[in-house]
């Protein structure tokens, strides 16, 4: 009882240290490339097919008359801290998506099942139908709000078969909906682009999409779009401390070979 | 559980069970008037089911109680939640935009503190410790293969770097090791989609008593 008395007392719980460094060292990452970011230093993202893939898929849809659909998933909400960035990044995309659609004229649907989303995603909307100088296209009705998941999903395999969207946009946190919704999208011979942070639902969108925007891929396809130094700063710090992790890896693979424990016990403080 | 012997429960089986051919009429044929009632008949009832559930939750369990022993502050997450449906009105609905900004920022907080330990110190001490004392060839096999595999395939994932020279041949040994888990990972759900799938034959059965229930 005591012990737990002291463990509560503690500033830094024993276990819990090496996690305190990293989770400093990760911000003083971050402030670094965030601030040369924005003193104009440039931070490039690597070359991404699926991103390259979006005109062409909003293109085969207006060769085909048919809408687009988009939608982010319904894994968590905003505040998840697991499933929120990737609904975040999500939302980024969907505003170059918009931007696209503008251009060419091509009905956007969008199945928002997040309600802390739905302001955010309205207002990306807005903004992009006004940034291509088409602010009356831009209807509130183009966002359809369906709770719960298995009501969501229905409702997207029912406009599957009624609207038969040329193109379908899976990009988010998703949970089994990416399996039900990527093989619908696939039954009415839709051109598919997925991406999810969700190691689980990976595969499935690897088997039915066209293009994958793998795990943190997503987090960089949003920061190339929204080119804000930030975010992209963010990204930049968040590769050099996987660096370092990948460092520390490597040693302690090596050191493994001569069973020395001193990283392990390094990384248990 | 047996066979219901009460109408009501007669009658709710019949009823899942027909509802179930509705739904199944999509996948088996095609879009249908028939699969549109059962999915227009779900989504009412699912939301209405949500809406009680959610209301009775929060306002009776979760703050009423405490409200009643004069938990006054209680009172906050409350106003804070209606708040919410001020994205119904145009002219407010910028207040909606507070809650949604003090959920998103809280949950991020604390979610915070389950990321660190499991998701990167116990994932570097898993991959670096070696098989134990007196572990065989294919604990080792093991071991280089688990820290190779997480090595290239955490180098795949370093995205503001082109993967170019000697960085070009570990991504791409990293995205084969990732696509040989995304592989598994597959595999396994798709006997556990059969699982479900024979679940719902197994119902198909026992509503007609082919099959004992």
């Amino acid at each position: 009882m005591v012990k737990k008395e002291e463990e509560n007392m503690a500033i830094i719980v024993e276990g819990r240290g090496m996690a305190l460094v990293i989770l400093l060292l990760s911000y003083i990452l971050f402030y670094v490339f965030m601030y040369l970011g924005r003193k104009g230093r440039e931070i490039p993202v690597r070359t991404l097919p699926p991103m390259a893939a979006i005109p062409e898929g909003i293109g085969r849809a207006a060769e085909m008359g048919r809408p687009v659909m988009f939608t982010p998933g319904i894994a968590g909400d905003l505040n998840d801290p697991t499933q929120g960035p990737q609904v975040l990044a999500a939302i980024s995309i969907l505003g170059y998506i918009a931007r696209e659609c503008a251009k060419t004229g091509v009905k956007l649907d969008v199945f928002m099942p997040i309600p802390t989303a739905l302001p955010l995603t309205e207002e990306t909307l807005r903004t992009a139908y006004m940034a291509e100088g088409k602010p009356e296209e831009f209807s509130p009705d183009m966002i359809h709000f369906i709770a719960g998941q298995s009501p969501y999903l229905t409702a997207v395999l029912g406009y599957f078969q009624r609207e038969r969207p040329a193109t379908n946009f899976l990009i988010g946190g998703f949970y089994y909906e990416s399996v039900v919704m990527g093989e619908g999208g696939n039954t009415i011979g839709a051109f598919q682009i997925g991406g999810t942070a969700n190691t689980h639902q990976m595969p499935f969108l690897v088997a039915t999409c066209d293009y994958v925007l793998l795990a943190e891929e997503l987090y960089a396809a949003g920061a190339s779009i929204s080119k804000d130094p930030d975010i992209l700063g963010c990204l930049r710090g968040e590769d050099v401390m996987k660096l370092i992790l990948i460092a520390l890896m490597i040693i302690g693979f090596l050191l493994g070979f001569a069973r020395s424990p001193a990283l392990i016990n390094v990384l248990r403080w | 559980m047996p066979y219901p012997t009460d109408p009501a429960g007669i009658a709710g089986l019949w009823i899942s069970w027909l509802l179930m051919l509705m739904i199944y009429s999509y996948p088996l044929y095609k879009e249908n008037p028939v699969y549109r009632f059962a999915e227009h008949t779900y989504i009412g009832l699912m939301l209405a089911i949500m809406l009680i559930t959610t209301t009775i939750t929060t306002t009776i369990r979760m703050v009423g109680p405490p409200l009643m022993q004069g938990k006054v502050w209680y009172v906050i997450p409350v106003i804070l939640g209606f708040m919410m449906f001020f994205l119904l009105t145009p002219r407010y609905r910028w207040l909606s935009r507070y809650p949604i900004a003090i959920l998103v920022g809280a949950g991020f907080g604390l979610g915070m503190r389950g990321v660190l330990i499991p998701n990167i110190t116990k994932q570097v001490i898993s991959t670096i410790t070696p098989p134990a004392v007196g572990a065989g060839a294919v604990d080792w096999w093991n071991y280089i293969y688990i820290a190779i595999g997480t090595i290239c395939a955490v180098m795949y994932f370093v995205l503001t770097w082109e993967h170019r020279g000697a960085m070009g041949y570990a991504t791409r040994l990293g995205r084969w090791i990732i696509m040989i888990g995304l592989g598994a990972y597959f595999g396994n759900t798709v006997l556990f989609r059969m699982a479900m799938l024979s679940g719902r034959a197994q119902f198909f059965l026992q509503v007609l008593r082919i099959a004992p229930m």
